[in-house]
C-alpha cells in the first residue's frame, strides 16, 4: 500500500508548525508600545501613545502624558478626585472624573490586578 | 489529479495543525464588555463566554440608565426624585415598591442616623462644591425640614408625595443599579458576569477559568488605583462607603459626604471605610452606609443581623473582618493590621 503521508510531507508539516508558532509568538510578544484609551460617557474619544508627550482635553478634563506616565493636570470638576489620582503607567490602571464623565485607562490586560475594585 | 489526491491528506493535516495552533495562542475565551456613566459614576458590565455578550452588556447599561434617568437621579429634571423634591407628585409602581423596601431596611436596622432625605444636608454643607460650615441657625432649619420629610405612598394607586425634606437615593442607587443590571443579564441566561457602578460590584458565576472573582478593596489612604486587600468571592454584591472620595477639609477636620441624620452633620468617627458583602446590591450599599454612620459597635451588630460580611478600616489602619471572610481575604499592604471579628 502506498503511504498517505511520506517522510518529506511530515518534515514539511513540522516546518510549517514551527514557523507558524514562531510567528504567533513574535506577534503576541511584540512591544507595540503602551497606549491609553480615553472615554467620555463610555464612548472612546482618543487613544494616546505613552511614548509621546501630549496634552488633550475632553469635557473640561486636561489629560497630560509625560515620560510614559499619564495624569490629569487640570479639571473643571469640583471634587478634583481625578487630579488627586496621580500618575498611571501600568496596564489596567485608570483615572476617572465622575462629574465630567471622563475615564482614562491604560490598555492591556494585567493579570496581577483584581477583576474589579470596590471603594 | 493524482498529485492533488496525494496532497489532500497533507493539506488536511496542515489545516488541523494551523487551526489548533491559532486557537491555542490567538483566541482567548470570549468576554464582552460595555461601559458608560450613570448615578454620577462610571458603569462597567462584563459578560464571560456568552454569544451576543456585547448586546447583553448594552442592555444592562440601558437598564441602569433607565433607572437613573426616571427615578433615582436628583439632578435630571426628568426624574421622579427631582419632581418629588420640587413639590411634585409621582405615580409609579416601581418607585413605590422600591421606597417601601428602603423603609423596611431602615426599620429593620434600627438606625436613626441613616436617612433617605440627606439632600438638604448635602446642599447646605456644599460637600461637592468646595465645602461650607453652616451656622447653627442654618443647621436647625434644615434639621426641622428633615423632621418633616414624611413620605406618603398611596397603596391603591402608587401615588407618592413627600414633605419638606429632600430625597437623595444616592446611597442605595449604585447597588440598585447593579441589581437591575444583573437581573437583565440573568433574563438572557447569562451565567457569568461582573457589573460595577462606581465602587459597588455585583457578580454571578466566575470569570474565565477561575472559580471566584478577585475584588480589590480600595486603600482609603491611597489613590483611585490603590487597594490594600483582595477578596476572592462570587455570587454576591460588594459596596464600600468611606470618607476619602467626596469630602472637604477645614482646620484639619475632614467632612465627608455621609450624614448623621440626628445632627445634620457629616459623620465623625474612627472609621475610614466600610466594605460590605451581601446578597444584593441595594443591601450591600445600604449596609456600608449605615455601618459607616453608626460606628463599629452598632455597625458590626447590624451586619450580623442582616447576614452580611464586613471589612472595616479604621483611621489608625487597623482592619476588622468578619469570620466568614477569613479565607477569602488576602492582605496586600503590610502597613494595615487585620483582626477577625469574634
Ligand atoms: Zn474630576
Amino acid at each position: 500500500m502506498k503511504k498517505l503521508i511520506t517522510k518529506k510531507d511530515f518534515v514539511l508539516v513540522i516546518i510549517v508548525l514551527v514557523v507558524s508558532l514562531a510567528g504567533l509568538i513574535l506577534v503576541n510578544s511584540a512591544d507595540k508600545g503602551k497606549t491609553a484609551t480615553i472615554k467620555v460617557d463610555g464612548e472612546v474619544v482618543e487613544t494616546l501613545s505613552l511614548n509621546e508627550d501630549t496634552l488633550v482635553e475632553f469635557n473640561g478634563v486636561v489629560v497630560t502624558c509625560e515620560n510614559g506616565e499619564i495624569y490629569v493636570k487640570e479639571s473643571t470638576c469640583t471634587d478634583k478626585v481625578c487630579m488627586r489620582s496621580g500618575e498611571i503607567s501600568k496596564s489596567g490602571e485608570g483615572i476617572i472624573c465622575a462629574p465630567n464623565r471622563v475615564s482614562i485607562e491604560i490598555d492591556g490586560k494585567n493579570t496581577d490586578l483584581p477583576d474589579a475594585m470596590t471603594g | 489529479m493524482e498529485k492533488l489526491k496525494k496532497a489532500l491528506p497533507v493539506l488536511a493535516l496542515l489545516l488541523v495543525v494551523v487551526v489548533f495552533t491559532v486557537s491555542l495562542f490567538g483566541g482567548e475565551v470570549k468576554t464582552s464588555t460595555a461601559s458608560g456613566f450613570a448615578m454620577g459614576s462610571p458603569v462597567n458590565v462584563t459578560v464571560y463566554d456568552t454569544k451576543n455578550g456585547e448586546d447583553y452588556c448594552n442592555q444592562a447599561i440601558e437598564r441602569i440608565k433607565y433607572i437613573d434617568d426616571n427615578f433615582l437621579s436628583h439632578t435630571f429634571t426628568s426624574s421622579a426624585t427631582y419632581k418629588l423634591n420640587n413639590g411634585g407628585t409621582v405615580k409609579s409602581e416601581w418607585l413605590a415598591e422600591y421606597l417601601n423596601k428602603c423603609f423596611d431596611l431602615i426599620h429593620q436596622s434600627e438606625s436613626n442616623r441613616f436617612t433617605l432625605f440627606s439632600g438638604e444636608f448635602k446642599d447646605l454643607w456644599k460637600i461637592e462644591d468646595g465645602g461650607y460650615i453652616p451656622t447653627s441657625d442654618e443647621l436647625a432649619k434644615v434639621l426641622e425640614n428633615h423632621e418633616n420629610s414624611l413620605i406618603a405612598i398611596d397603596e391603591d394607586n402608587n401615588e407618592i408625595s413627600i414633605g419638606t425634606g429632600k430625597l437623595d437615593l444616592g446611597a442605595l442607587g449604585k447597588g440598585t443599579a447593579c441589581d437591575e443590571a444583573l437581573e437583565t443579564l440573568k433574563k438572557q441566561n447569562v451565567k457569568n458576569a461582573l457589573v460595577t457602578v462606581g465602587g459597588t460590584v455585583g457578580m454571578i458565576g466566575s470569570p474565565d477559568g477561575k472559580s471566584d472573582f478577585s475584588i480589590g478593596v480600595r486603600n482609603p489612604f491611597g489613590n483611585q488605583n490603590d487597594y490594600f486587600a483582595v477578596l476572592s468571592i462570587t455570587d454576591c454584591f460588594v459596596s464600600t462607603s468611606g470618607d476619602y472620595e467626596k469630602y472637604f477639609e477645614r482646620d484639619g477636620v475632614r467632612y465627608s459626604h455621609i450624614f448623621d441624620a440626628t445632627t445634620g452633620k457629616p459623620v465623625q468617627n474612627d472609621i475610614s471605610s466600610v466594605t460590605v458583602v451581601a446578597e444584593n446590591g441595594m443591601l450591600s450599599d445600604f449596609l456600608s452606609t449605615v455601618i459607616y454612620a453608626e460606628g463599629i459597635e452598632k455597625g458590626v451588630k447590624i451586619a450580623e443581623d442582616f447576614d452580611a460580611s464586613v471589612v472595616i478600616v479604621n483611621k489608625d489602619k487597623s482592619v476588622l473582618i468578619s469570620e466568614e471572610l477569613k479565607n477569602k481575604f488576602t492582605l496586600k499592604d503590610d502597613s494595615f493590621s487585620v483582626s477577625v471579628i469574634e
